[in-house]
């Protein structure tokens, strides 16, 4: 019984421990990013420049300022509809790149970087 | 199979999916390691593989994404459990060993995603995944750990337990061919 308390503990310690070790990606405190909406047939139909405060997500920014529609998962939100631009999720999706590289998070984890560039166009499901 | 252990089977299947149902509020929080670490030592292993399939296909229908690209990796993952157990550790009833087993096991099940996901979403490196999942897998371990650790021993004499008391309610009262 004390042998699995102690085993217990010890690999909650450890897994915590892990869990701060690993790497996480900082964003800025404030600063402007650019917005970039492409449409299905690669025109850009959306083009700004947006601020953003400390402890802004890219949901907080674009819901300020940028008509948006989304649905809550337990994951976060996902993006519906950004600037006209819509998808069903199922079918195809917004995919978000962030200075040219693929978002590895979704509109409420990602952290702002000033003077990136956030571009939404529509990707098919393979 | 006979009909009473495909009756225990089902009703394994129920108390895996309840709680995983029920846990769902808490991200990669199961005990569906710990169970199917109990079940393969209780069942066999063709059981345990039908109890598997069925639980896999019941968890995709109830949520809606009969998807090959999570059903596959999910069936595979899970099977790992009882094949593993029964080629590694056939004879193993330490929890503490079962335990580190259902830590390592809990790595390996996010690993076998990352093919698939690959290929779904047609971005072949590997990994962003493997990076991504970590804090998931760290949470599933530490679970897994845990309740094996606590609820193995019991949990199995009780199964075994009621499994006897099963086949003792079974037993035919009346033989045909008795005179």
């Amino acid at each position: 019984m004390k042998l699995k308390v102690i085993l217990s503990v010890m690999v909650i310690l450890l897994g915590g421990f892990v869990f701060v070790l690993l790497p996480s990606e900082t964003g800025d405190d404030a600063g402007d990013i650019h917005i970039e909406v492409i449409d299905a047939d690669g025109q850009t139909v959306l083009t700004e420049t947006l601020s953003f405060d400390a402890d802004d997500s890219l949901y907080d920014v674009l819901n300020r300022h940028i008509e948006i529609e989304t649905r809550g998962t337990s994951g976060g939100r996902i993006l519906l509809s950004i600037a006209g631009l819509s998808t069903d999720f199922v079918h195809n999706f917004i995919k978000i790149e962030i200075d040219g590289e693929l978002s590895r998070s979704g509109i409420d984890q990602t952290n702002l970087k000033d003077g990136s560039v956030y571009t939404f166009s529509v990707d098919s499901v393979r | 199979m006979t009909l009473r252990r495909m009756i225990l089977v089902a009703m394994a299947i129920t108390i895996v999916f309840v709680q995983e149902q029920v846990l769902m509020i808490v991200p990669n929080v199961q005990l569906t390691v710990a169970l199917l670490v109990i079940y393969a030592r209780v069942f066999s292993l063709k059981e345990n593989i039908t109890l598997i399939f069925v639980y896999v296909l019941l968890d995709s229908l109830y949520m809606g994404t009969l998807n090959p690209f999570y059903m596959t990796p999910m069936l595979i993952g899970w099977s790992l459990i009882p094949i593993s157990l029964h080629i590694f550790l056939p004879k193993t009833n330490n929890e503490k060993t079962l335990a580190l087993f259902g830590l390592v096991f809990s790595f390996v099940y996010g690993w076998v995603f990352i093919p698939f996901h690959m290929i779904q979403t047609g971005i072949h490196t590997w990994w962003p995944y493997l990076l991504a999942d970590i804090p998931f897998q760290i949470v599933m371990g530490v679970s897994s750990y845990i309740s094996i650790l606590w609820v193995y021993q019991p949990l199995v004499r009780l199964i075994r337990q009621e499994m006897e008391k099963l086949e003792h309610q079974f037993k035919p009262i009346y033989h045909p061919h008795e005179k």
